[in-house]
């Protein structure tokens, strides 16, 4: 069998035209068909996984990190201690005893001193 | 993945359709199938960046081709139709004796069958369809002797028939 009969047979294996539209068209179709599900994914999907991953990671954040509340039965205190621009006497200084200052206030398990009146402060 | 025209498509299709086409047949026999195996092997090229030049485009095709025929030859849900469908001849067909030149060239092994073609149908050198086949040279020339040999042998016994 020479050559040219071989390619001749084989030459008959082809696509008609309308086979070949019909080729074309489905690849088209197919292809649409994954641009648009790339689309979805992009357009809808990753915002929405995005945001339910920062509430879980945002929400237990923002519960660690807001300030802790006064203890329970105590009111706040408002009296504010004057700030002073003297140099706080040494630690070695303080007498240790509140009674040797004239004023102290306590709240809260806190208790200031001061060497002098407060309510002379104008 | 890029975004490719619609007149892309169906220049590709156009240029290689045939080609692809042929491969796919002479690997499965099966018309229906062998238009499958070229919808996915041109939805595979497409949802990739393209080769850079005609001669990659074409090599990736036949190479994607074989590979797909091979699959679909292995898979398990490959149906069993009745000889005479497998075969049936495309209308297109002319004469018989083409029917019968194909006949023969099923009657060879895969290999075979694709390394005849790439040699007499796209005229590629041997040294070209080794690295298409990922075969040596040498392996080539044993497999077009052969081919060459048992088409003639297979051939002759249908003439004397």
């Amino acid at each position: 069998m020479k050559p040219e009969e071989y390619k001749k047979a084989l030459s008959a294996v082809a696509l008609g035209e309308e086979e070949e539209e019909r080729l074309a068209a489905a690849v088209i179709k197919k292809l649409e068909k994954k641009r648009q599900k790339k689309r979805i994914v992009r357009r809808v999907l990753v915002p929405v996984f995005s945001a339910a991953v920062l509430c879980v990671v945002a929400v237990p954040l923002a519960i660690a990190w807001a300030p802790a509340g006064a203890p329970a039965g105590s009111e706040p205190d408002h009296s504010d201690p004057p700030f002073s621009e003297e140099d706080p006497p040494a630690e070695d200084v303080l007498p240790e005893e509140p009674e040797a200052f004239s004023c102290v206030y306590e709240a809260g398990g806190v208790r200031l001193c001061f060497g002098f009146d407060l309510n002379e402060i104008k | 993945m890029q975004n490719i025209s619609e007149e892309t498509v169906r220049a590709v299709i156009g240029r290689y359709g045939d080609m692809v086409m042929r491969i796919a047949y002479q690997n499965t026999r099966d018309r229906a199938e062998s238009e499958d195996i070229a919808q996915e092997v041109f939805l595979t090229l497409f949802l990739r960046p393209l080769p850079k030049s005609e001669e990659h485009l074409k090599a990736w095709l036949i190479r994607v081709t074989i590979n797909k025929s091979r699959n679909v030859i292995k898979s398990a849900r490959r149906k069993v139709l009745p000889l005479d469908e497998r075969i049936a001849p495309p209308s297109s067909w002319e004469r018989p004796s083409e029917a019968e030149v194909l006949e023969a060239l099923f009657a060879l092994p895969h290999d075979e069958r694709n390394a005849l073609y790439l040699f007499y149908y796209e005229g590629y050198s041997a040294k070209e369809i080794g690295k298409l086949l990922r075969r040596s040279e040498n392996a080539i020339y044993i497999l077009l002797s052969r081919a060459r040999k048992r088409f003639r042998i297979i051939w002759e016994e249908e003439d004397e028939t």
